[in-house]
């Protein structure tokens, strides 16, 4: 009796590692550092398209957005994001939001980027196609991409996700930037990103 | 109708409570004055709107955990705080979030000193701060106060509410009498096999615990007669190199009566 039991619950665990398998390579993780960065084409906040190719040649950051998430207001308060791109911009770094909410509409991401002053475009993927090409989970979530055109960073913009830190505070992305235009490679090339889930239609 | 105005009583004396946007707090202890040399309980209850939750001490692929931190007069310890077994959300997107809906207990064991005078009377402090989220997303915070002493008629309060939560904080595999035995192999794709005591229950969900080195991926948990298999695979984040690292994890399932409980597990990852 005893037996017959351990060999039906060695047979059942055979029958679901099988099972099982199918699923299993299935990546969660979207793109790998060092792959190439998917193209994409979205319309920014007057409704002008904007592909990724439009910055061949240039370092792009890719920042997943969301008006409506206090993580995302609070570094726009902070101005976290304006100070960066102001740093940067002339310096041959391409700033680009990504609203993949399923409600973004072009006149909420005008709104927001007037409002908050914001001088780079606010792109919508409320289809969310460009959001699971990335795998961006949160509002912010930040990409830079490199002038090879290959992913050099992704995760969150700081180490900061209570908003608690001060002198030990560390901005990932400012980091990787300041690395890449040295000619360096990025110490710190992933972390994990914080904030709201990304408001996905599906 | 006595009984009544005294338990309303004894509510108001043990219960300090408190409301911020889809979630109410409450701040309740265990017991109705303070014994001495006896620890008791504090704990938060988090009451959160339907269709709202909040998060986990590791909140998944997004969010926030809820933290809560006491306050103590001086001489007094509080344990670490204990968080029930979570449950597992799926939001579109494939984003896996690890929470609590509807409600919640945040506790922790606190110690008097050892020479508590007899006349001590007290304020037990909580700040609590959590995320919650449903179509958006709102953080929320709630600051708590309760006085207690030590001159009173001690009696237990709270009893049921305590009881029913600590019995959903995860345990050890080994004072768990549901649970046979927990096999562990793997390098690379990692996989636990628990043998229960009777059918594998239903609702079975793996929780890893949060890791700055490792995504874990690829969770699949799968049950057939009295056994369930969790695969995972941990994957580096690029330029980490960890040394060999224990991933905590619980394993959470609804029991016979459907009460939520949790099993401790330890993974060994052997690192780079």
């Amino acid at each position: 009796m005893r037996k017959t039991h351990v060999l039906a619950s060695l047979l059942a665990v055979i029958a679901i590692a099988l099972a099982a398998r199918g699923f299993a390579d299935e990546s969660e993780s979207g793109i790998a550092i060092g792959s190439r960065a998917p193209d994409f084409a979205l319309q920014d906040q007057d409704g002008k398209t904007v592909s990724l190719h439009d910055f061949a040649g240039k370092v792009v950051v890719l920042e997943w957005t969301n008006p409506n998430c206090p993580f995302v207001q609070r570094h726009y308060r902070e101005k976290t994001m304006q100070t960066l791109n102001d740093q940067f911009k002339d310096k041959g770094v391409a700033w680009l939001a990504i609203n993949s909410s399923f409600f973004a509409t072009n006149d909420q991401d005008k709104q927001w980027a007037t409002g908050q002053s914001i001088s780079y475009p606010v792109l919508n993927d409320s289809s969310g196609s460009t959001g699971h090409a990335y795998n961006a989970t949160n509002t912010p979530d930040m990409f830079v991409i490199g002038v090879d055109g290959k992913l050099a960073y992704e995760g969150a913009i700081d180490n900061d996700p209570t908003d608690e830190k001060t002198g030990d505070k560390i901005n990932y992305v400012h980091q990787a930037l300041d690395e890449i235009l040295a000619g360096k490679s990025v110490a710190v090339p992933q972390t994990k990103p914080y904030g709201c889930n990304v408001k996905y239609k599906d | 109708m006595f009984a009544g105005v005294v338990s309303l009583i004894i509510f108001m004396l043990s219960a300090s409570s408190a409301f911020a946007g889809h979630v109410q707090t409450e701040l309740l202890t265990s017991v109705s004055s303070i014994e001495l040399g006896k620890p008791f309980w504090l704990g938060v209850r988090l009451t959160i709107d339907p269709g709202w939750h909040i998060y986990w001490e590791n909140a998944g692929d997004a969010g926030l955990p809820t933290r809560v931190k006491f306050t103590l007069p001086e001489g007094f310890s509080a344990g670490p705080v204990l968080y029930p077994t979570p449950s597992r959300f799926l939001a579109p997107g494939n984003i896996t979030l690890f929470g609590y809906e509807n409600s919640v207990m945040l506790m922790a064991k606190i110690t008097p000193p050892a020479n508590l005078s007899a006349d001590f009377q007290g304020e037990f402090k909580a700040a609590v701060h959590w995320l919650v989220c449903s179509d958006v997303c709102i953080l929320g915070n709630s600051n708590m106060s309760l006085p207690l002493g030590a001159s009173g008629r001690v009696s237990p309060v709270n009893q049921d509410v305590f009881d029913g939560w600590l019995a959903q904080v995860p345990q050890s595999a080994a004072g768990n009498p549901e649970v046979v035995r927990v096999d562990m192999s793997g390098s690379g794709k990692e996989s636990i096999t628990v043998v229960w005591s009777h059918p594998a229950p239903q609702s079975v969900d793996f929780f890893p615990e949060a890791t700055d080195d490792y995504n874990i991926t690829n969770i699949q948990v799968s049950s057939s007669q009295d056994t369930t298999l969790i695969t995972f695979t941990p994957q580096l984040l690029a330029g980490r190199h960890p040394g060999a690292t224990t991933l905590n994890a619980v394993l959470g399932y609804n029991d016979k009566e459907g009460s939520r409980r949790g099993v401790i597990l330890s993974v060994a990852l052997p690192g780079l």
